[in-house]
């Protein structure tokens, strides 16, 4: 048995990719729902929002990639433990503010800065949180 | 109404925790070395597709976008949306209860110092 306590570049490239995939995936659906014209949805008006939403070809973009990465996701769960791979997921919440820092020169704020650096502190203890060899092989 | 919506925050929450387990069990069956190469990769989606384990994930999935889509319409979701970080708890209580995964303290000092990150990011 393979020690599928241990994160491998590899793997953390694949879940990086997950995240990166999701990114846009979401921005797509968030051009879907501009796009239904519906600013408070209620409940008088959700058939005609999720019919917006259904007819929109953001949607169906957005569920493309998603579709990706289901199967990307799931290479990472056959190579490592789901307590493993789904928090390193996180990186979402770091990529939004550090893209708009970098490329749209956004300023974040110190207290954004702390919980990126808890964040990213995090996926580094997850990353050596595997059992040591010699456990491993019981 | 803020009660309502914390319970269907909550259970989408949880189906989407159940729909990662079912992923997780179902994934036990394909082995690593056989994913690789472009056959290698086309057969691993078929063979996806085949585990029964993957459907009741989807379908999962399913439930929680409609409890989703039913608490969008109830109100307004910034104020549970930090609920959703809540997700990482719950995921790592799963792996042990379900999968038996060995949960090492590096593992819970790791999550728990993700939850804390997502929530300063999500109130500034």
């Amino acid at each position: 048995m393979k020690n599928k306590g241990i994160l491998t570049l590899k793997v953390f490239f694949l879940i990086i990719t997950t995240d990166i995939v999701e990114s846009v995936a979401e921005l797509f659906y968030k051009k879907a729902v501009l796009s239904t014209g519906i600013e408070n949805v209620l409940f008088s008006n959700l058939a005609e929002f999720a019919g917006g939403i259904v007819s929109s070809p953001w949607t169906w973009l957005g569920v493309m990639l998603y579709t990706v990465n289901f199967f990307i996701w799931i290479v990472v769960l056959v190579r490592v433990d789901l307590s493993l791979a789904f928090p390193v997921g996180s990186t979402t919440y770091i990529m939004v503010p550090l893209l708009a820092m970098i490329f749209l020169h956004e300023k974040v704020n110190p207290m954004r800065w702390f919980g990126i650096i808890f964040i990213i502190a995090g996926i580094y203890f997850i990353s050596i949180s595997g059992e040591k060899p010699k456990e491993a092989l019981k | 109404m803020t009660l309502k919506l914390f319970l269907f925050v909550l259970s989408a929450e949880v189906f989407a925790c159940w729909a990662q387990v079912m992923f997780k069990k179902g994934s036990a069956s394909i082995a690593a070395e056989s994913v690789r190469g472009v056959k290698g990769y086309i057969r691993f989606i078929g063979d996806v597709l085949r585990i029964p384990q993957m459907w009741v994930g989807f379908s999962m999935i399913g439930a929680t976008i409609t409890l989703w889509l039913a608490a969008l319409a109830l109100g307004d979701l910034s104020l549970v949306m930090p609920l959703d970080s809540m997700q990482y708890i719950l995921i790592m209580a799963a792996s042990y209860l379900f999968l038996g995964e060995r949960i090492t303290f590096m593992r819970i000092l790791g999550t728990l110092s993700i939850v804390a990150g997502i929530i300063l990011v999500g109130i500034s």
